[in-house]
């Protein structure tokens, strides 16, 4: 279990984003982070992730810090050394057991050609493939589904359905019909605060609760600056 | 541009801070007082125009705006060369002033041809070298390092091999390929990668240095046999650049690692890398490396600490 205990974290002085901000992630589930732009799904995902340090509360992953030994993290943007193959990337991702080229057959990956050929779809595929191979027991994926074509998103959602068993798994996306797909949970944050968590049962009032306020002020703004 | 340019020195002096900017300051005055009288003789004027535009070549190869400009403007050759000129003003100054116009023409010469486009092959012979085979699978940066500056390595190192009958021909050689391997250190790898290593921050650090003395001392062995072989005078001289170079990238790690921030370029980090590049032709400047060194030796501990701290 994931428990966030009451953190904050400003980028700037007075200015928090998180402030006393809770959450607890339950294990063998897929959790879905959902927000607008700049709500703060990938700063709370680098919080978790231990590469932000919160400037007050505290974080556990089944009762110990959060750390790098449990958690798979792929992160919005990949980079990658331009002239290195995927597979000697994926090399670095130490795990006796998982075969590259019988997994590469799901993701159908060119693994012995430089990584400055692969386009954004490949490359975030070898990112996910690396989360794969490196076996954590938490994954977090900041916008896995990001730049991946429909094949692959299907193939993604898929894999992750099979192995959620195991393993505590956060995403976040921009698009909510890839979380109410795939999630057991979707937790709403805006401006750094949690406005819902829903199970799935209850994701058919996520619409209604994120958009109608939406719509209503979209609609008020728009009919202001088309009528000037 | 010119606008942008403005903007980006501004912060730059701004993120590097007072003392950092001063010292910046002292290295340059140094430096001038340096150029001024090494531009006296046509010999020195001569090393500083082929030093020059070896540098020029490599700062145009592994600039990361080149595709923004090929972008934005008409005219990207003129306006690179434009700025490669302002940045060697002090140079061709010194040169004019001591009269040597012989070293200046090949100055105008040598500038334009050493930014051209390499050959479309490039990649190609890139894919093709295979150094994953012969580098363990952890030396992710020598792997891309090798295969970024392959042909300027296969040059450098063909030219020095080819002549060297000459005594300066390959410690010559040496310098550049350990400039070269400098740059291997540039790039920022991302946080996964970072902690692919599972190790606590010491030990990554050290890891890193071992991994690297190991490879390059190794690559350095047939060079400084044959040095050796030929010029059993200056026996000397290979261990020693080689040590010195050695020194020289350990000082590339650690400010690598001090100034690390996953996919980020610092450019406080590339200051100091750039720092060490100069020293690697400046031997005054080797003890402030040495000293240096230690110090980014603890930021560094203290930089990666948060995100390897549980590999203790």
């Amino acid at each position: 279990m994931i428990l966030i205990d009451s953190i904050s974290f400003a980028w700037q002085k007075d200015q928090p984003l998180f402030n006393g901000f809770s959450l607890s992630l339950t294990e063998g589930e897929i959790h879905g982070i959902a927000g607008l732009n700049g709500a703060g799904k990938t700063t709370l995902l680098n919080i978790l992730a231990s590469y932000l340090k919160p400037d007050h509360g505290h974080i556990s992953i089944n009762g110990n810090k959060p750390s790098g030994k449990q958690i798979a993290f792929l992160e919005t943007e990949n980079f990658f050394y331009a002239y290195i193959t995927g597979r000697e990337y994926l090399q670095l991702f130490k795990n006796k057991h998982f075969n590259d080229d019988a997994w590469n057959e799901l993701f159908g990956l060119p693994l012995d050609e430089l990584i400055e050929h692969y386009s954004t779809g490949m490359k975030k595929k070898l990112a996910i493939m690396a989360c794969i191979r490196s076996d954590k027991p938490v994954m977090i994926l900041d916008e896995p589904f990001n730049g991946l074509d429909l094949e692959s998103s299907r193939m993604l959602r898929s894999l992750l359905l099979k192995i959620r068993a195991s393993k505590t798994i956060l995403i976040t996306s921009h698009i909510l019909e890839s979380l109410t797909n795939l999630c057991d949970h979707i937790h709403y944050i805006e401006k750094g605060k949690l406005v819902f968590s829903q199970a799935k049962q209850d994701f058919d009032e996520i619409e209604h609760k994120i958009f109608r306020s939406l719509e209503d002020k979209h609609k008020d703004l728009l009919g202001r600056l088309l009528d000037s | 541009m010119v606008r942008l340019r403005v903007l980006q020195a501004g912060r730059m002096a701004t993120t590097l801070g007072l003392p950092h900017l001063l010292l910046l300051l002292a290295v340059l005055a140094t430096g001038l007082a340096l150029l001024w009288s090494v531009t006296k003789s046509p010999e020195g004027a001569r090393w500083s125009v082929w030093l020059s535009v070896a540098a020029i070549a490599s700062l145009h190869q592994n600039r990361n705006d080149r595709p923004f400009a090929d972008r934005q403007l008409e005219q990207p050759i003129q306006w690179f060369l434009a700025e490669y000129m302002l940045l060697l003003t002090p140079l061709w100054l010194c040169i004019i002033a001591h009269g040597q116009l012989t070293e200046l023409l090949w100055m105008l010469l040598l500038i334009p041809i050493s930014i051209l486009k390499q050959p479309g092959k490039h990649h190609r012979l890139a894919q093709l070298f295979k150094p994953g085979r012969l580098l363990p699978r952890e030396a992710i940066e020598w792997k891309a390092g090798l295969r970024r500056f392959y042909l300027p390595l296969v040059v450098i190192n063909t030219a020095g091999f080819a002549a060297a009958f000459y005594p300066v021909a390959l410690p010559l050689s040496q310098v550049l390929t350990g400039w070269l391997v400098m740059g291997f250190f540039e790039k920022n790898e991302s946080l996964p990668m970072l902690r692919s290593f599972e190790l606590p921050p010491s030990r990554f650090l050290w890891r890193k240095i071992a991994l690297h003395a190991r490879i390059y001392s190794l690559i350095s062995l047939p060079p400084s046999l044959i040095f050796i072989f030929l010029h059993p005078e200056y026996w000397f001289a290979m261990p020693l650049l080689v040590l010195t170079m050695l020194v020289l990238h350990t000082y590339a790690i650690l400010v690598k690692y001090t100034f690390y921030d996953p996919q980020q370029a610092s450019p406080a980090g590339g200051f100091f890398r750039a720092l060490g590049g100069v020293a690697a032709l400046l031997p005054l400047l080797f003890p402030l490396i040495l000293l240096l060194g230690i110090r980014f030796y603890f930021k560094a501990l203290n930089n990666i600490k948060p995100l390897l701290h549980d590999f203790d």
